[in-house]
């Protein structure tokens, strides 16, 4: 591997963190760097490179900070692994720095004999000391630094205690020269490693390449083709390897290693007392993973999280408190409670005796705070006892203030037309249309990233395992898909750990289809007119989106695993973390650039694209201002009703929402907020039926997500074919979808129509791949008999 | 015996590991190796959770029915 010795004459190190998965690597460089890079208790949150600085002006040490990936051991599996062995080997670093999880010291020394096969300096930091100690337990660090061979530094990263002296050690060590050295160059490895040494004279990392060249590692393999026969020769002398491993030198060095690390290293742990056979969280395991009661004990945890966020009678105490209750109280009190009741002919009231939800109240509260702000200023014209509008002196009509309105239109009440408009039915609506649902994604996010944290989720994808393979996917497809519950960019990326190429593909595909948080504000607005027009209840609704998602991801991914005609799934193997109670820090650190994002885009994407479609919408194309019905929208979208017809919302201002979530899904609504000044009076005004609503949701969430998100699926799709695959795939999709729903939610027979043509299509694409198959096995058994008769042939002539 | 119908909590030995390479290789890096130490913690339908080294490994039934353990 080349090596190319940085600039170090500003004194500027440059370090690579390096070890397992979950062992607290990315907790480490967010305590070093004072960065806020994600941190979840589950294997592979980190799937790319991530560059930080740690300073420390009193000992004048800066140190620029590389966290990768976590990995096993140096020979790759999965495509984020990769990037961490090109990393490490690269020699871009000065130094590595080796973090080892002490409460699983054997498997985590594995890597490391891997590392010191590297001929660079290296730190080992000691992780999670402290829970050592808790446990009873003790390592010597100072044998353990021995025997190794590099400094070992015993740190906390959680609770940021050793830090100093850790970057104090590394500082001091990555000037070193440190030699290479194999702690399996003792074993019966020990000649072949050396003779494979003999060929790589040119090589920089001659101990490294040796081993891995030993081992049968492709990469480097590859990279000395030329010695092939040579190398193939030299393990074939290798009786010993032959007899007890059956010639598999890849067993036999991981073997080795693992040899190695139990003769030299087991000795250091010291216990007070004998470990628990099952430990708590063996014990939570029982449960939460139990054959039958897993799956319904998740979909319970999803439902009251879902409760908490929307639900608008909370606990359902509706109904212990009497109706009513709440029919007249203060505007604070407004705040907590449902006010809202209906007066049937006797004077009897129902309704106005629930609790708003946490997630209903804050929502609430900024709603408050969006009427203080941008409270419609509603002004009317003066009639005289006949009806007659009244008149000034100057021939203009008098007017009256019915409503003060907000601080924003009292402050333009005197501004001219355009600019009050473009102001106050422009930016502030669309703004505060999407930030009123900023609370409500944040309450969900919160729960979201709590039962991460515990490692609940790790568990799930395990229980999950087993229904995703049936539809072609495996369980490591899920934390991907979860993660795009929050948002289909970084779960798009979090594919990077699946090992399989057309399992990874299938997932980014099926991506948006898993509602993300800023399509969420569409389902709550939705809902809550769904809910007042036709007394849908409003969690269900929402929840039945998600669902729909769920539903069509199945199906879709049932159907390309059919019309694809694989067999067999990659198998699932996934180390679970201990449980642990969330860290407040790294929680609140999450929620905080999850909002931080949205209020962001909501200053300006979303500012500045309301003022185009505010535009848009008062112009027509001669450039004058004129009625929203001959406005340039109009006309375009106009154009276009005809192909959203079937789909129950032909209707301009339905189509103008949809293609504007193109930009970032929360257009959707603030464009609604620019259209109609709200989404009831949008629905009510365009006379789209509950079924055509329903539709336009369902397309809305299916159809080509966001630019951002089309972006990291066409970097991790890899080519531009595959990208418009994709996108035209998203829009079929989505058509097809809610015209489906449109159909059968008018004419409810048409389901049975549906029903035949999806049988239909599996039953034909099955028969087709059974005679696929027959050909398939015919030609190899054509195959197997030409060869035999090659053979007797040859033999005849012998 | 293979390891789905091992005995839950009693530690055994792998003795073999019967996967393609690539998943053998696998279970190597995270610590599965043929005469290592291993407990089955947990079976559902042969997907299961097993304790190896301290740690807690999922498997899918696929992998596990190839490991065979010997628990004495």
């Amino acid at each position: 591997m080349g090596k190319k010795k940085r600039n170090s004459a500003k004194g500027e190190i440059k370090i690579a963190l390096a070890g397992n998965p979950n062992c607290g690597k990315t907790t480490l460089f967010n305590a070093l760097t004072g960065a806020t890079a994600h941190v979840g208790n589950w294997t592979g949150v980190t799937v790319e490179k991530l560059e930080g600085t740690y300073r420390d002006r009193k000992a004048d040490i800066k140190i620029d900070i590389v966290d990768l990936p976590g990995i096993y051991s140096l020979s790759p599996y999965s495509p984020e692994e990769i990037i961490s062995r090109d990393y490490v080997l690269s020699g871009d670093a000065d130094l590595i720095l080796n973090i080892v999880d002490a409460t699983n010291l054997e498997r985590n020394l594995y890597l490391t004999t891997q590392l010191l096969e590297i001929g660079m300096p290296i730190v080992v930091a000691l992780n999670m000391a402290d829970c050592l100690k808790s446990n009873g337990e003790t390592i010597d660090v100072k044998a353990l630094s021995e025997r190794l061979g590099v400094p070992v530094v015993s740190i906390s990263a959680l609770k940021q205690s050793g830090i100093k002296e850790l970057m104090q050690t590394v500082k001091d060590t990555y000037k070193t020269q440190r030699k290479a050295i194999s702690l399996i160059s003792d074993t019966l490895l020990k000649d072949s490693i050396e003779r494979v040494a003999t060929l790589l004279e040119d090589s920089k990392e001659r101990l490294f390449d040796s081993v891995k060249l030993v081992e049968g590692d492709k990469i480097v393999s590859k990279k000395y083709a030329a010695f092939e026969e040579q190398i193939k020769a030299i393990k074939e002398d290798n009786q010993e390897v032959k007899e007890k491993y059956g010639g598999n030198f890849e067993s036999c060095v991981a073997d080795c290693r693992y040899r190695v690390i139990n003769e030299k290293f087991s000795d250091l742990i010291t216990r007070e007392k004998e470990k628990p056979k099952v430990t708590p969280s063996d014990k939570a395991d029982k449960v939460l993973t139990h054959r039958f009661w897993g799956i319904p004990i998740f979909l319970v945890i999803m439902l009251a999280i879902f409760h908490i966020t929307f639900s608008s009678n909370f606990l359902y105490l509706s109904v212990v408190i009497p109706d009513g209750s709440f029919a007249d109280v203060d505007p604070i009190s407004e705040l907590f409670v449902d006010t809202e009741y209906e007066e049937d002919e006797e004077g009897n009231i129902s309704g106005a005796n629930a609790l708003k939800s946490p997630g209903v109240f804050l929502q609430g509260l900024v709603e408050a705070l969006a009427d203080v702000v941008n409270g419609e200023r509603v002004v009317e014209e003066v009639l005289d006892e006949n009806g007659e509008v009244v008149l000034d002196e100057n021939g203009n009509a008098v007017v009256e203030v019915v409503e003060e309105g907000g601080w924003i239109p009292q402050l333009l009440a005197n501004a001219p037309d355009w600019a009050y408009g473009v102001v106050c039915d422009g930016i502030l609506a669309g703004v505060f249309g999407v930030l009123s649902f900023v609370p409500q994604i944040m309450v969900l996010f919160l729960f979201l990233t709590i039962l991460e944290d515990t490692g609940y989720m790790a568990r799930v994808a395990f229980i999950m395992d087993r229904a995703f393979r049936r539809i072609g996917l495996s369980g490591k497809s899920f934390m991907p898909l979860l993660m795009c519950f929050g948002c289909a960019v970084p779960g798009i990326m979090a594919t990077r750990t699946i090992e399989n190429d057309r399992e990874r593909k299938s997932t980014i595909m099926l991506a948006p289809f898993f509602s993300c948080g800023a399509k969420s504000p569409i389902w709550y607005a939705f809902a809550a007119v769904l809910a007042s027009t036709v007394g849908w209840n409003e969690e269900l609704t929402v929840f039945s989106v998600y669902l729909v998602g769920i539903l069509v991801a199945m199906l879709v991914a049932l159907l390309l695993k059919k019309i694809s005609g694989q067999k067999g799934v990659t198998p699932f193997i996934m180390e679970l973390p201990t449980y642990h109670t969330p860290q407040l820090k790294s929680v609140s650190v999450h929620i905080w650039q999850k909002l931080k994002h949205f209020v962001f885009r909501a200053g300006t994407v979303i500012a500045a694209s309301t003022v185009i479609i505010w535009y848009l919408l008062n112009f027509n194309f001669t450039f004058n201002m004129v009625e929203e019905s001959q406005s340039i929208l109009a006309t375009v979208g106009g154009w276009f009703e005809w192909l959203f017809k079937p789909l129950g919302f032909g209707n301009w201002k339905f189509i103008v929402a949809s293609v504007t979530g193109l930009i970032a899904k929360e257009e959707v609504i603030s464009s609604i907020e620019v259209l109609s000044g709200s989404v009831a009076e949008f629905v009510t005004e365009s006379g789209v039926s509950t079924a055509g609503v329903f539709a336009f949701m369902s397309f809305n969430l299916l159809t080509v997500p966001c630019m951002a998100a089309v972006g990291a699926a066409a970097s991790e799709l890899g080519s531009r074919k595959r990208t418009w695959l994709a996108i035209l795939f998203w829009i079929l999709t989505s058509y097809v979808v809610a015209m489906v729903i449109y159909l059968v939610g008018e004419y409810w027979w048409t389901a049975f129509i549906f029903a035949a043509i999806i049988a239909g299509i599996f039953t034909a694409s099955h028969f087709i791949h059974k005679k696929k198959e027959a050909i398939a096995v015919a030609k190899a058994a054509a195959v197997a008999v030409a060869a035999t008769v090659d053979d007797e042939s040859v033999v005849d002539e012998k | 015996m293979r390891l789905i119908i091992a005995p839950i909590g009693k530690q055994g030995k792998v003795v073999k590991i019967d996967t393609d390479e690539k998943t053998k290789n696998r279970l190597q890096n995270i610590g599965i190796i043929e005469g290592g130490n291993i407990t089955l913690m947990q079976s559902n339908f042969g997907d299961v959770i097993v304790k190896v080294r301290d740690c807690r490994i999922a498997m899918n039934k696929d992998v596990a029915s190839k490991i065979t353990v010997e628990v004495d």
